[in-house]
């Protein structure tokens, strides 16, 4: 695949999704990179924006099997990974037969993951990590590509078991859900109240996918730009010297290397997008955000005077120099 | 391809090279209109600033060149010029990450170099690194006009503040100048009583001057006492005239003169009327000033005749006694306890004193005290006399280095180192009109007799000197010559004689120190009596600052008055210093001298 051929089809899945969705440029582009780049995503709104439509749209895009998993506190571990169940044949035998459970589809919604408990929320981490799960003593590969996106609700959060930030480091970008504008929801009211629904047609496969992958990994990235994206994990670090006030003020944890990790394969494919094949400080700043907002934990002031991730990385970028 | 890149990124170097070369320019000219400007205020405040010192400031120029030479000093690697242009052209690192991907063989390197080299062919480089003119031109315009600004006013006007006047090293030629001037300028106007008046004034000064330069030559000359001009006669151990301080005076600064011009000219401003009432004023305030200065005098002494007279008469009475007491004395056991004659002697003495005390304070009366009053307001007219007798008093000093060598050549006997000195010397202040004292008398003093005495003593007439004095307070003798001083020693004043007052040391001293400024009659009545040659050299410091501080507190000292006291003390040194080699009629004049023109020391009547 050459650059152009990535641009062109990355042009094409997003045209498809939109013909769907509505709006939310930003996290369509996000998820179509996080697919790319081999990562998960963590989407943050509120119940209603199509968070689920999005994600079906993906699989529909690329011709990939769906699944979506409501977390729920009830939920248990073999909901998700599935179990081997004692099967009866025709003469009377039983045996064990596997029932693979939903993560062994290659687009899984983990709706609302943190409203299920840390136990059931490992078993699907590790399934994101490893791209494997262990049923009864055996493990078994999950299929390539392999993408989770995974919704919380911001506001309901009674009842709920927020993320660890080991798992939450497990996401390649955490994308926001806005509310859809004026002309945005009167597009969606005349698109789902008149007529039938559209409906997308495949338009890639998923080797066109990892083709894509591979190709965004050979990107071309000079040392500068890379010390930059080093640079600015570490000055999400209160205890670095070179870390801006505002981070030495609000910020209990920095990034951890796959914040770094992140940034590199987030900029190589923006660079592709931009029509370079090069890497460059730009796109690393214009990924900081995704990369990094669920990476930066908050200390008690910053929680007290209610200071969002997004403006402490934000001025981190303004403060580091290129 | 890469040829592309690289050309662009050599010409992002030396367009950035330029660029900082010119922004180095041109701080260094913000430095150099600083400087100028520092450097002109700096100059225009310390000594003014003159067109002779334009050149210097602008050496500050240099700093132009220098600052785009070090601006523009240190190399600019292709990397770093591609990266600032990757920066300033919105290139996104494609310039940079080709050059640092040149020799990759990957096929997306080679797509990346194709894509740096178009970008690079359109991207111009001169405007990448614009030179910023507009954040310098207004700084450099404020410089520019603060510049010529400052140097302009600095040459065209004085900004600094007029300077202190200096101190003058010689004020008087300065007010001597000052009075030529004026003189000329009423020359001019044709106001000839001011010009005579100036021109008096001119002399008056001119001739103060002169004798105040010969007194003071005369007296440090005077300072190193000379050897003895004969080695077997040993001259009297007087201590050396005390240290004196020359001329701690306040000096004239060109304030001072500043002042007496602007006085001089406003009274001088005065119209013709005025002037001449002023003048007639002055006259007749001088005539009388000394009309009553004289007649105070004379009152003064009056009174001080009749006591010490009377005082005279007692001492005389007592005197007999104690010399009737003494030859008993000697004849018997008592002259093994000395502290009983003495105490005798103090007795009496002490009741002599008191007495005497009450009779000068009651005879002060209204009179005097009115007399006394009326001196303190003609004390111009006596700080001109005391001027006039600064000049009589350098001629005596030169009569006496005459009568020196008379003497010398008359071969004339006063030494009094042994019995026959004593005999020679007691003649010749007999000769000289000079009179001898009992034991009475020094013992009044507070010396035992047997601390004098040598074994073929007489009996000591006349108050001892100040350095007998000495020498009997601290009870050790200073050799035969002061022995015999002791002995026969006799004042220099006549009128000395049998008046001497047992507080004339410590009491006369506390009596000093206890004058108040307006207390001036007693004050006079003291130098009267320090006139006569009585006074220990202690008291007559004492006296003499509080004459130098009573002046000062009533606003009447002057230089004058500070030569007068300056001479008074080293002409009393000089008299007692050589009371013995000195012509017993020039002491006996010179004692005149000093009895006529002190205050309160007119001559009084031996008994």
């Amino acid at each position: 695949m050459t650059p152009d051929e990535f641009r062109a089809t990355f042009v094409r899945i997003e045209q498809s999704v939109h013909r769907v969705i509505v709006g939310m440029d930003d996290v369509v582009r996000g998820c179509l990179m996080a697919m790319v780049a081999g990562g998960n995503v963590l989407l943050e709104g509120v119940p209603g924006l199509g968070k689920t439509l999005l994600v079906k749209s993906l699989g529909d895009a690329f011709r990939l099997d769906f699944a979506r998993i409501q977390f729920t506190p009830d939920l248990m571990p073999a909901d998700i990974t599935g179990t081997k169940l004692v099967q009866e044949d025709e003469h009377g035998r039983k045996t064990f037969v596997l029932h693979k459970g939903p993560v062994f589809h290659q687009i899984v919604l983990a709706d609302e993951v943190n409203r299920a408990t840390p136990k059931t929320q490992s078993a699907m981490l590790e399934a994101m990590q490893e791209r494997q799960v262990t049923i009864v003593g055996e493990t078994f590969q999950l299929p390539k590509p392999f993408f989770v996106v995974a919704t919380q609700n911001p506001l309901e959060m009674d009842g709920t078991y927020p993320l660890p930030e080991a798992q939450l480091d497990r996401f390649l970008f955490k994308l926001l859900v806005q509310f859809p504008s004026l002309p945005q929801l009167r597009e969606i009211l005349a698109r789902t109240t008149a007529g039938a629904a559209p409906t997308i047609e495949p338009v890639a496969g998923g080797d066109d996918l990892l083709a894509m992958g591979a190709l965004a990994r050979q990107v071309l990235i000079k040392g500068s730009v890379t010390d930059y994206a080093i640079r600015l994990v570490l000055a999400t670090h209160p205890e670095q010297a070179e870390a801006p006030d505002i981070t030495k003020r609000y910020v209990r944890y920095g990034a951890s290397p796959r914040g770094a990790q992140a940034l590199i394969l987030g900029a190589k494919i923006r660079a592709l997008l931009e029509g370079r094949e090069n890497a460059s400080v730009d796109d690393v700043q214009a990924l900081a955000g995704a990369v990094l907002r669920h990476r930066v934990i908050l200390n008690f002031e910053g929680e007290a005077e209610g200071v969002s991730t997004d403006a402490v990385v934000a001025d981190i970028v303004s403060a580091l120099p290129r | 391809m890469l040829e592309a890149v690289e050309s662009t990124a050599r010409s992002a170097a030396r367009a950035w090279r330029r660029a900082r070369a010119i922004h180095g320019a041109l701080g260094g000219l913000s430095a150099a209109l600083i400087g100028i400007v520092l450097c002109a205020l700096g100059l225009e405040l310390t000594g003014g600033l003159e067109a002779r010192h334009l050149g210097p400031l602008l050496i500050w120029l240099l700093a132009v060149p220098l600052g785009a030479l070090l601006a523009s000093a240190g190399g600019i690697d292709l990397p770093t010029a591609a990266a600032e242009a990757d920066h300033r052209a919105g290139l996104s690192d494609r310039l940079g990450t080709a050059l640092e991907f040149a020799a990759d063989p990957a096929p997306l390197a080679g797509l990346q170099r194709v894509d740096a080299a178009q970008f690079a062919q359109a991207t111009s480089v001169a405007a990448l690194f614009p030179v910023a003119w507009r954040a310098h031109v207004p700084r450099l315009a404020v410089l520019l006009v603060l510049a010529l600004a400052t140097t302009g006013a600095a040459l065209t006007f004085q900004l600094r503040p007029s300077a202190p006047p200096p101190a003058i090293e010689e004020p008087e030629d300065d007010l001597l100048a000052s009075i030529d001037r004026s003189i000329d300028a009423f020359e001019e106007r044709g106001d000839k009583e001011a010009v005579r008046l100036l021109t008096d004034l001119d002399r008056t000064i001119r001739r103060i001057r002169a004798r105040e330069d010969e007194l003071r030559r005369v007296v440090k000359k005077r300072a190193v006492p000379p050897p003895p001009e004969d080695a077997e006669h040993d001259t009297l151990a007087l201590p050396p005239p005390p240290p004196r301080p020359e001329d701690q005076g306040p000096r004239i600064t060109a304030d001072d003169l500043a002042r007496l011009e602007e006085e001089t000219v406003d009274q001088l401003a005065l119209t013709d009327a005025q002037q001449a009432e002023l003048v007639s004023d002055l006259f007749a305030h001088s005539r009388k000033a000394s009309d009553l200065m004289q007649q105070f005098h004379h009152e003064v002494m009056h009174e001080a005749e009749v006591t010490l007279n009377a005082e005279s008469a007692a001492v005389r009475n007592t005197s007999s006694g104690v010399d009737s007491s003494s030859g008993m004395v000697e004849n018997s056991d008592l002259v093994d306890n000395p502290m009983l004659s003495q105490q005798s002697n103090n007795g009496a003495t002490n009741n002599i004193a008191d007495e005497r005390e009450d009779m000068i304070r009651r005879d002060l009366g209204d009179e005097s005290q009115a007399a006394h009053d009326r001196s303190h307001d003609t004390q111009e007219s006596f700080n001109q006399f005391l001027r006039d007798f600064v000049k009589d008093v350098q001629d005596i000093i030169a009569e006496a280095a005459v009568g020196k060598q008379k003497k010398a050549k008359e071969g004339r006997e006063v030494q009094v180192d042994n019995g026959q000195g004593v005999v020679d010397k007691t003649d010749a202040m007999a000769d000289a009109g000079f009179e001898e004292v009992g034991d009475v008398k020094r013992g009044q003093q507070g010396g035992p007799p047997e601390e004098l005495a040598g074994g073929n003593a007489q009996p000591a007439q006349g108050p001892p000197p100040e350095g007998a004095q000495m020498s009997q307070g601290s009870g050790t003798p200073t050799g035969p010559r002061m022995q015999g001083s002791g002995d026969g020693e006799t004042s220099a004043g006549a009128e000395g004689a049998g008046t001497g007052n047992p507080d004339q040391g410590g009491g006369l001293s506390t009596l000093l120190n206890g004058l108040s400024p307006q207390q001036s009659g007693r004050l006079e009545q003291a130098l009267g009596q320090l006139a006569q040659g009585r006074m220990p050299p202690e008291t007559r410091e004492a006296l003499f600052d509080r004459l130098a501080r009573h002046k000062i507190n009533a606003g009447l000292a002057s230089e004058a008055d500070d030569v007068l006291v300056d001479y008074f003390a080293e002409a009393e040194e000089l008299m007692v210093s050589n009371a013995d080699t000195l012509p017993p009629l020039f002491r006996d004049y010179a004692q005149s001298y000093f009895d006529s023109i002190r205050p309160g020391g007119s001559k009084t009547a031996n008994p």
